[in-house]
C-alpha cells in the first residue's frame, strides 16, 4: 500500500487490516434512490475507500431537496439528482469511482436483463421504490445481499436480505486463546515432561512459563480427582490455591502470580463449540450435495468436519500465544511448538480441502494460503446465517399482536414501528402519495387487510400509527444521518467480509433512543 | 415549499422557532465534530460556535468528511465553518474559534454564558473534565460523546439533576514506575515508553524528561546504586545531546548506540539486586553489527524498510533504521530551523527513531519486537476511528440534545432539569452482536462525586478596582458572614493547591486580592471548612466592569459528606463489575489501548454473584 494511503486509512486499518481494506476496495455498491439517508450511507462508505458506487435515481434536483440532503449545492438545481450527488460525494475521496444512472428503477427492472445487477456486491434501497419484489427476486437468485432502509419521522428500519452470509473473521470479542492445556499433544507433553520444577534454581523456577505449570498441575490434580479437571467454583478455587502452592514465593515469582491471575486459561475445555457442531450437520455438506458451484466456505466446512474426525475431535490449533512471564528460551520453544502444530494442522486441513476439490473436479487454485490460514485461525468462531426474502411472516405478526395484548404499561412496542413503516409503504404504493394523519382510517384498514389481523387495531399499534402519520416525512435529516450510520456499518461488514452482520431486521425508535432486532 | 417544512413536521413549530433563536457551542471539530455540525445545522439551530485548537492531518480524512487534502495543516474550526456553508440551508450563523477551550483569556466564564446548550465532541479527558466543570458552574446542559472503533456513547448531563462527567470513574492512561521503564522493562510498552518519553525526549525535546526526575526515582527505590546509575545515564545523554551539533552523523549515532544499548546495559548488570529474580539483559554485541550496518547504509534500496510499517524488523534492520532516522533528526537540529523536536506520531523521523530504539531495547531485555505499525498505535495513543460510528453517535448527540428544546428553559430561566432528565438517556453502541444500541435512563449524581456532590460552586463577581482594594482578611470575613463557617475556621486555596489563608496562617490577611496572585479573572478559589462541617466551596473569579458591590454567590452550603459514608460504598458496588460503561467513555486520544487483545475482559472462573449496575437498561436490542 502506498504510504499516503496507509496514513489516510491508518485509523481503520487498525480495525480490519489490509485484507479487509482490499476487500472493501474491490466492492461495488449500488444505491437506489438518492435520498438523504442514501447520501449519508454513501458518504460513510466513500470516506473509508469503497471501490465503486453507483446511484440510481431518475429525479432532478429541486429546491425542496436543498434542506435535508447536505450533498446538494445551489449550483446543482435542475441537474440529475443521482449525478449531482455522485459528483459531490466523489470529492471526498478521489480513489473511489462514482457512477450515476439517471433512470427510473421500474424501467430498469422491466427493460434490463437480470445480468444488469451482476456488477454489484451489495444493493441498497433507500425508502420506498416501486417494484421492490421483482428486485428482491433477482438479487436473491444472484446471491447479492440487499439492504432496505426506511425512515419516517423519528422511526427507522433496516432489512438485510441475503440467502446466506458466512463470515470467517468475526472478531468475536468472546474469543479465547486456544492453549490445549487439558489436551496437550505429544510434543507439548514431552516438552512439559522434560522440565523438572524441583530441580531448577530459583531464577529459572521463576521463569517457567505458566503453560508448563498448568499442564503439570492439571495432571496431578486429575490423578487425585478421578481423572477429572476442576468442575465447580469451589474446586476451581482450590485448584488456584494448588497452583500458588507450587510457587517457592507467590509474592515474588512473576510467572506463578500470572498463572494464578490467568487461571481461567488452565480450565478452558478443548471442545468443538455448538455453533460449529451444527455446521457439520448441515445437509449442504453431504457428499451428494456438493457440486462444482458449492461456495468455498462450505468446502472448508466439509474439510473441517473430516479434519476433526481424524484429529480426536479437535479443531485446528490457531497457534497464537499470549505474552507471559518467561525466559526467552522457553518462550521461544513454546512458540515454536504451538506454531509447528498449527502448521501441521493447517497442512492436514489443506490436504482435506484439496481432496474434496479434486473429487468435484475443481481446481485447487480456488484456495489460497491466506484464506486457509485465516479459516484455521478462526474455525471456532465462524458465523453462518440463512436469511429470508420475506419482509414479514405470520409469526412476526403474531409476536406483534402478543406484545400489544399483554398488560403493556407503556402501551407501546417497537415491532409496531416496523409494521407501521410497512403499511406506510403499502399506502404509498396504492395511493401514490405519503399518508398523513387524516388517512388514519384507511391506514388501519390497509394494515388489517395486508397482515390478516382481526379488527380492531390494538390501541398500542394505533398510537404508533398516529405518531408515524403525524411525522410523515422521510427527510428528517437527523434520523437519516443516524440510520445512514447504521446501514453503512452493515455494508462495511459485508464488504470487508469481517464482523458479524445484522441478522436480519433492525428497528429504530428515535423518540426513545432504543432499537431492537428480529430474525425473519 | 419552505425549506423547513420537513423539520416543522417533526419538531413542531414552537421548537423550531426556539432552535432558530438559540446559540449553542460545539467543542471539538474532529471525527464527531464534522458529523455533529452537519446534524446541528440541518436541525435548524440559529447560531453555532465551534472551538478547536487543532489543524487537519491526512489521517483525519478517512472520516472527517468536511476536510479535503488541500485543507491539511489548516485550522479545523475555521475550515469546518467554511465547509458547511454550501449546505447552510437555514442560514445559521457560524462562529469559529481557533483556540484551546481551557484558555480563560479567550473563553472567560462570561463568554460561556451566552450558550443555551454545550455539545462536546472532544478527544481527551482533560478538556472533557474542564467543560464539565464549566457546565456545573453555569448550570448549562451538556451533551458528552465519544467513540473508539465500533464502540461509542453519548451522555446528556443536566447539572445536579443527572450524573456529571466525573460521577463515574474513567479509565486513565496507565502509568508505569520509572524504575520499570528505566531499569527493568518486561513488556514492549515499557520499552516504547522508554524510547519515546526518556531517550527521545532527553535527546531532542525542549525540556528534561519526567523520567529523569530524581524525586520520583527516590520515592520508588532505596537502592543507592540504582539511583546513582539512573542519574549517570541521564547526565550522559545530556552530554550526548550537546554533541548533536558538533559531531558528524556516523560518530554521533555510533556513540549513542554504544552508550544506550551496550554501556548502560553493562552498568545495569552490575547492580546485582535487580537481577535476583529477573532474567538478565544481554548488551548489544556491536562488533557483529558494525560492518553489516555500514553495508546496509551504502545501499539506497534499503530505504524502503523505513516505509514498511507492518514488517517486524530484525535487530540489524532496527539498527539501520535508528541510524537513518537519528541522522535525519540530527540534520534537522543542525540546520538551525528547529531548536528542538517533539515526538509526533505523524512525524515519520521521530516515529522511526522511537520504533527502532524501542525494539533494540526489547531485544536486549528478551521482550518481543513489534512492527512500526503496532508501535505507532501504542506510542501515539492511537485509537481506531471510522465514519460510521461517528455518524451514529453524532446522530444520537444531536437527536437527544434537540429534545431539550421541547421545553422552554431559556425563556423561563429555570434550571430545574427534572422533566428533561427523566426522558433523556445515555446511549451506548457496540459491535457485539447482541448489544448494538443500548439506552439507559439517566441517574442522579453519584453521592461521592467530587464534582457534582461533594462541593458547591458559584461565581464571585468583582470589579478590577475592588480587586485592588479589598484585602484577603476582608474577603474571609465576608465568607464567614455569608456561609456561616464556625469560628471563622476556614482555609482558602488558590491555583492547584496553594494555601493563602487558614486560621494559623494569616500572613496574607492585609494584602489586597490583586497582590496575592491566583485571584484574577477566570481563576478558581477553593474554600474549605476546617471543622469539616460544611462542604467545600469553589468560586470562579469573574472580574467585571459592572459598577456594583462584589457579589458572592447565593448558596446554602450543605453539610459535608465524607467519602467513607455508607451510601457511597453502595454506589461503588453498583457501579462495579460492568466494563461496558467504562468502555463507552473512550475517546480518540486518551488511553493506551491495545486492540485485539484476545481474552480481555474475561470473567474469571464462574463466580456465582455478578455485580450489576443500578441503571435500568431499557432495551438490549
Amino acid at each position: 500500500m502506498l504510504i499516503d494511503k496507509e496514513t489516510r486509512y491508518d485509523r481503520q486499518l487498525r480495525l480490519w487490516a489490509t485484507t479487509g481494506q482490499s476487500n472493501l476496495e474491490s466492492s461495488h455498491i449500488c444505491l437506489i434512490n438518492a435520498s438523504s439517508t442514501g447520501s449519508e450511507i454513501l458518504k460513510n462508505l466513500v470516506l473509508p475507500g469503497i471501490g465503486e458506487f453507483t446511484i440510481i435515481d431518475h429525479r432532478y434536483v429541486s429546491s425542496r431537496d436543498l434542506s435535508g440532503n447536505f450533498f446538494l449545492k445551489h449550483r446543482d438545481l435542475g441537474k440529475g439528482l443521482a449525478e449531482a450527488i455522485s459528483v459531490n460525494l466523489n470529492e471526498l475521496n478521489t480513489d473511489v469511482k462514482g457512477h450515476s444512472i439517471n433512470r427510473n428503477i421500474r424501467a430498469i427492472l422491466e427493460e434490463e436483463s437480470p445480468e444488469f445487477w451482476d456488477t454489484y456486491n451489495v444493493v441498497i434501497v433507500s425508502e420506498y421504490i416501486s417494484g421492490l419484489d421483482i428486485l428482491k427476486e433477482i438479487l436473491w437468485k444472484k446471491r447479492i445481499p440487499l439492504l432496505i432502509v426506511n425512515t419516517v419521522g423519528f422511526y427507522g428500519s433496516l432489512n438485510l436480505i441475503a440467502n446466506e452470509i458466512t463470515v470467517i473473521e468475526t472478531h468475536d470479542p468472546s474469543r479465547l486463546y486456544d492453549l490445549r492445556i487439558d489436551k496437550p499433544w505429544p510434543e507439548l507433553q514431552q516438552f512439559v515432561d522434560s522440565i523438572d520444577l524441583d530441580a531448577l534454581d530459583d531464577t529459572d523456577h521463576a521463569h517457567i512459563p505458566y503453560i508448563v505449570i498448568y499442564i503439570k498441575a492439571l495432571d496431578s490434580w486429575k490423578q487425585d480427582h478421578n481423572n477429572q479437571a476442576p468442575q465447580n467454583y469451589n474446586e476451581k478455587k482450590q485448584f488456584r490455591k494448588y497452583i500458588e502452592s507450587l510457587s517457592r514465593n507467590i509474592n515474588l515469582e512473576a510467572n506463578f502470580i500470572e498463572a494464578s491471575n490467568s487461571i481461567h486459561r488452565a480450565l478452558q475445555k478443548t471442545e468443538i463449540p455448538n455453533s460449529i457442531q451444527k455446521l457439520f450437520e448441515k445437509v449442504n455438506i453431504l457428499d451428494e450435495n456438493l457440486t462444482s458451484s458449492t461456495p468455498i466456505f462450505w468446502i472448508y466446512i466439509k474439510a473441517l468436519k473430516r479434519f476433526v474426525e481424524l484429529n480426536n475431535y479437535q479443531l485446528p490449533l490457531p497457534g497464537k500465544l499470549p505474552d507471559m512471564a518467561s525466559d526467552t528460551t522457553n518462550y521461544v520453544k513454546l512458540q515454536t511448538l504451538y506454531r509447528e502444530k498449527a502448521k501441521r494442522d493447517q497442512e492436514l486441513f489443506t490436504a482435506e480441502v484439496i481432496r474434496i476439490l479434486n473429487a468435484l473436479g475443481r481446481s485447487k487454485d480456488e484456495i489460497s494460503n491466506e484464506s486457509i490460514t485465516s479459516f484455521c485461525k478462526n474455525s471456532q468462531l465462524l458465523f453462518v446465517t440463512q436469511g429470508s426474502k420475506k419482509l414479514y411472516t405470520s409469526t412476526l405478526v403474531q409476536e406483534l399482536l402478543d406484545n400489544t395484548n399483554e398488560s403493556n404499561k407503556e402501551n407501546f412496542n417497537t415491532l409496531g414501528i416496523y409494521f407501521s413503516i410497512l403499511t406506510f409503504n403499502l399506502f404509498t404504493e396504492k395511493y401514490r402519495r405519503a399518508p398523513s394523519l387524516k388517512d388514519l382510517e384507511f391506514f388501519k384498514m390497509l394494515f388489517i387487510e395486508e397482515f390478516m389481523v382481526s379488527p380492531p387495531v390494538p390501541s398500542a399499534i394505533e398510537a404508533t400509527f398516529k405518531e408515524t402519520l403525524s411525522h410523515n416525512t422521510r427527510s428528517y435529516h437527523n434520523l437519516s444521518s443516524l440510520m445512514g450510520g447504521v446501514v453503512s456499518q452493515e455494508v462495511l461488514k459485508l464488504a470487508t467480509a469481517q464482523y458479524t452482520p445484522l441478522d436480519n431486521l433492525f428497528v429504530f425508535d428515535g423518540v426513545r433512543s432504543i432499537s431492537e432486532k428480529w430474525k425473519i | 415549499m419552505a425549506r423547513n417544512t420537513y423539520l416543522k413536521k417533526v419538531l413542531g413549530e414552537d421548537r423550531l422557532e426556539r432552535l432558530a433563536n438559540t446559540k449553542v457551542i460545539m467543542i471539538g471539530a474532529g471525527g464527531i465534530g464534522c458529523e455533529l455540525l452537519k446534524d446541528l445545522l440541518l436541525s435548524g439551530y440559529g447560531e453555532i460556535h465551534i472551538v478547536d485548537l487543532d489543524t487537519v492531518t491526512l489521517s483525519n480524512l478517512n472520516r472527517q468528511f468536511l476536510f479535503r487534502k488541500k485543507d491539511i495543516d489548516k485550522s479545523k474550526s475555521l475550515t469546518i465553518a467554511k465547509a458547511v456553508q454550501s449546505f447552510n440551508y437555514f442560514n445559521a450563523k457560524l462562529v469559529p474559534h481557533h483556540g484551546n477551550i481551557m484558555d480563560t483569556t479567550q473563553f472567560p466564564l462570561s463568554w460561556w454564558d451566552q450558550f443555551s446548550f454545550i455539545y462536546n465532541a472532544l478527544d481527551n479527558l482533560e478538556a472533557r473534565r474542564y467543560v464539565n466543570k464549566m457546565a456545573l458552574f453555569l448550570k448549562k446542559p451538556l451533551m458528552e460523546s465519544g467513540t473508539t472503533g465500533f464502540e461509542g456513547q453519548i451522555q446528556p448531563i443536566y447539572p445536579y439533576y443527572s450524573e456529571c462527567f466525573d460521577c463515574q470513574a474513567k479509565v486513565t492512561p496507565k502509568t508505569y514506575p520509572v524504575c520499570t521503564i528505566r531499569s527493568t522493562p518486561s513488556l514492549p510498552v515499557h520499552c516504547i515508553t522508554w524510547a519515546k518519553e526518556f531517550l527521545f525526549h532527553q535527546l531532542f525535546d525542549e525540556s528534561e524528561s519526567d523520567l529523569s526526575n530524581s524525586e520520583t526515582i527516590q520515592n520508588e527505590t532505596d537502592d543507592a546504586q540504582e539511583i546513582e546509575n539512573l542519574a549517570q545515564e541521564a547526565n550522559e545523554l545530556i552530554e550526548l545531546r550537546k554533541s548533536i551539533k558538533t559531531t558528524d552523523a556516523s560518530p554521533f549515532i555510533e556513540q549513542l548506540v554504544l552508550k544506550i544499548f551496550k554501556g548502560d546495559i553493562e552498568r545495569l548488570l552490575l547492580i546485582d539486586t535487580l537481577w535476583k529474580s529477573r532474567k538478565k539483559p544481554t548488551p548489544l554485541d556491536w562488533s557483529t553489527y558494525k560492518a553489516p550496518v555500514t553495508g546496509m547504509l551504502s545501499d539506497i534500496s534499503n530505504q524502503s524498510l523505513l516505509i514498511n510499517d507492518t514488517k517486524v524488523w530484525t535487530v540489524l534492520e532496527n539498527i539501520y533504521v535508528l541510524y537513518k532516522s537519528g541522522s535525519i533528526l540530527q540534520r534537522r537540529i543542525k540546520s538551525g530551523k528547529e531548536s528542538f523536536i517533539s515526538f509526533d506520531k505523524d512525524d515519520e523521523d521521530t516515529l522511526n527513531f522511537v520504533a527502532a530504539a524501542a525494539n533494540l531495547r526489547s531485544s536486549i531485555f528478551n521482550i518481543p519486537i513489534m512492527s512500526k505499525f503496532d508501535i505507532k498505535q501504542i506510542a501515539g495513543n492511537i485509537i481506531p476511528a471510522i465514519a460510521t460510528t461517528n455518524a451514529i453517535i453524532s446522530g444520537f448527540s444531536s437527536l437527544n440534545g434537540t429534545r431539550y428544546f421541547k421545553y422552554n428553559y431559556d425563556q423561563t430561566g429555570s434550571v430545574d432539569f427534572t422533566p428533561i432528565s427523566k426522558e433523556s438517556s445515555t446511549v451506548f453502541i457496540s459491535i457485539k452482536p447482541n448489544k448494538y444500541i443500548t439506552a439507559a435512563a439517566l441517574v442522579s449524581p453519584n453521592e461521592k462525586c467530587p464534582s457534582s456532590s461533594l462541593l458547591s460552586r458559584g461565581v464571585f463577581q468583582i470589579t478590577e478596582e475592588q480587586r485592588q482594594t479589598l484585602t484577603l482578611g476582608e474577603l474571609v470575613e465576608k465568607l464567614v458572614k455569608k456561609y456561616g463557617y464556625e469560628e471563622g475556621d476556614l482555609s482558602v486555596i488558590v491555583g492547584k493547591s496553594r494555601l493563602v489563608y487558614d486560621i494559623d496562617f494569616d500572613d496574607n490577611v492585609e494584602k489586597k486580592l490583586s497582590e496575592i496572585g491566583g485571584i484574577g479573572d477566570g481563576e478558581l478559589i477553593l474554600v474549605q471548612d476546617e471543622n469539616d462541617r460544611l462542604e467545600n466551596l469553589e468560586l470562579y473569579v469573574k472580574v467585571t466592569d459592572e459598577e456594583r458591590e462584589h457579589v458572592l454567590p447565593e448558596l446554602k452550603l450543605r453539610p459535608k459528606k465524607s467519602v467513607g459514608d455508607d451510601q457511597s460504598v453502595e454506589t461503588e458496588e453498583e457501579s462495579g463489575g460492568d466494563v461496558e460503561q467504562v468502555d463507552g467513555v473512550v475517546n480518540e486520544n486518551d488511553a493506551i489501548v491495545i486492540i485485539d487483545e484476545e481474552d480481555d475482559g474475561l470473567v474469571e472462573l464462574d463466580e456465582p454473584a455478578l455485580k450489576k449496575r443500578r441503571i435500568q437498561v431499557q432495551s438490549l436490542a
